[in-house]
């Protein structure tokens, strides 16, 4: 999701509870553990990285959403919550798009490479220790 | 799988009588010949018809207290041809009359075909869930735990005989049932991977322990034991694979690997580098550069010094959307990360405490003469802090 072609950010969440879905590339996955840069924006992504909101769609039809009408690939979904990204300065936004009213951002705007790696360590610590929300097959 | 119920054939070349035609059974089979692996049935089969023989001799001799001299030697069975697409063996019977042992006064020839047929009904008993023929001795059945024992679950053997059209099949099934009239347990091929945890104390044996969290006990031949130290204590890198035959209870739980024919040590670093070498352009949705084999090689080279043969355990290895490779260890509290970045030719080391807001962070060049040590303190560090 790239700023320019992207919608307008929509109001912040506020909800600390709710789960923001993450898809996980399978090339991110060695030995069933999950590498952190799951959880870090790619130079594509400009700093915004992509998630689902769970008020907005289940973890199995977000991947599947991510699967078939997208047609990336995922080896399942992991999980923050909006609360565990804000204890870290991170702020998310709703952003829908047409096709995926569940879509949201989390914020690395204004973040360093540096910070990026250090707060995405930190939010896949959270969601490994939550584990797997959705796996195909599983 | 060719179609190998013709006519039956009694006669082989050289006009030697067949004794049994075993069809084999199974995708092993379909190619043009039978996997040496198997042929220690075959050897198996034929003690056990020499053992039944002997009791079916006994039995009818009540007067003899044991088998005339010579008798063992007087059922040679030979591996005579390999038919229809190689799945089908025909044994004969070596009776060529200088090699024939003496058995005066006594007719010994029907009673290897009785033992053969009295194995066929039993076969077939156990392959239609009916009783074994009480005439077949009990003590005989665990004997089937060798027979066909090298045969894959899904393979079998069809044992037919001179005159018939089919023979009763042996199959894992039948040969379980078998051997668990009469004892608790039963032996089957097995291929294992895991990593070695311990061996034995009178070092006769080693211990695996596989992806399940279950523990296998395995024998350890002397020839093996610095290989299997080297896994042990390198566990977190170094798999293996063992191929042999295992004991298993009623409940197909395995208790233990007898015999080990085959074993491989797996480097799982070497191998997850070469899986990371094999990406191209556009591997992550599009975006990803792909890898330089030369850039990889490096990363090996520098993480094989740093993992030092098991003094820093093995770490998760992951691509990195910019074609460097990351490596990552979760040492509770620590998420540690070293990222190899080839536009700048350095490591950075990073980790942080994921229950405060400590960091550790330090990068050098991948020239610096002091990089592997280094980077290990910097790893050994937060492995002295792991709760």
């Amino acid at each position: 999701m790239t700023a320019e072609s992207s919608p307008p950010l929509g109001p912040a969440l506020s909800n600390r509870d709710e789960l923001l879905w993450r898809q996980v590339n399978p090339h991110f996955v060695h030995g069933g553990r999950v590498s952190s840069q799951v959880f870090k924006p790619t130079p594509k992504d400009e700093g915004l990285l992509s998630v689902a909101r769970s008020s907005r769609t289940t973890a199995e039809d977000a991947f599947h959403h991510h699967v078939k009408i997208l047609g990336f690939v995922s080896a399942g979904v992991l999980a923050v919550s909006v609360g565990e990204c804000l204890g870290e300065s991170l702020t998310s936004y709703e952003q829908p798009l047409p096709d995926n009213p569940a879509h949201a951002v989390v914020d690395f705007r204004v973040l360093s490479d540096k910070d990026r790696e250090r707060k995405a360590k930190r939010l896949a610590a959270a969601a490994r220790s939550r584990g797997f929300t959705y796996q195909p097959g599983g | 799988m060719p179609d190998d119920r013709t006519g039956p054939e009694t006669k082989s070349e050289g006009e030697r009588p067949a004794f049994l035609t075993p069809v084999f059974r199974g995708q092993r089979f379909g190619g043009h010949g039978i996997p040496l692996d198997v042929l220690p049935d075959l050897r198996a089969y034929r003690d056990l018809v020499l053992e039944l023989a002997k009791v079916l001799f006994l039995r009818n001799n009540p007067l003899r207290k044991r088998v005339p001299k010579g008798f063992g030697d007087s059922l040679r069975l030979t591996l005579s041809q390999l038919r229809e697409g190689s799945t089908v063996a025909v044994l004969t019977r070596d009776q060529s009359p200088r090699e024939q042992p003496p058995l005066p006064n006594l007719v010994v020839e029907d009673v290897f075909s009785e033992a053969r047929d009295l194995i066929n009904e039993c076969v077939r008993a156990a392959e239609e869930c009916r009783s074994v023929p009480d005439d077949f001795p009990l003590e005989l059945l665990a004997a089937f735990d060798g027979v066909g024992r090298h045969l894959k679950k899904d393979e079998s053997v069809e044992l037919r005989t001179p005159g018939e059209e089919r023979g009763p099949l042996l199959g894992f099934k039948e040969r379980k049932h078998l051997v668990l009239l009469t004892r608790a347990d039963y032996r089957a091929e097995v291929e294992l991977v895991g990593r070695a945890v311990a061996i034995g104390t009178d070092k006769s044996d080693f211990r695996i322990e596989l992806d399940s969290g279950e523990v296998v006990t395995c024998p350890l031949a002397r020839e093996r034991e610095r290989e299997v130290t080297t896994a042990i204590r390198d566990r977190t890198r170094l798999r293996i694979r063992v191929d042999g035959t295992g004991c298993f209870d009623r409940s197909d739980r395995l208790e233990r690997v007898e015999q080990i024919d085959g074993f491989e040590t797996i480097d799982t670093l070497d191998e997850r580098l070469r899986e990371l070498a094999s990406l191209s352009d556009g591997w992550l949705d599009g975006e990803g550069i792909g890898l330089a084999p030369s850039n990889v090689d490096h990363v090996r080279e520098i993480l094989d010094n740093v993992l030092g043969g098991g003094i820093v355990p093995m770490p998760s290895v992951y691509p990195r959307p910019d074609g460097g490779i990351q490596a990552e260890w979760t040492i509770s509290p620590w998420e540690v990360s070293l990222v190899f970045d080839f536009a700048t030719h350095k490591v950075r080391m990073g980790a942080s405490d994921v229950s405060s807001d400590a960091e550790l962070e330090d990068e050098r060049s991948f020239q610096d003469e002091r990089l592997i040590d280094k980077v290990r303190s910097f790893v050994m560090t937060c492995l002295a802090g792991e709760r």
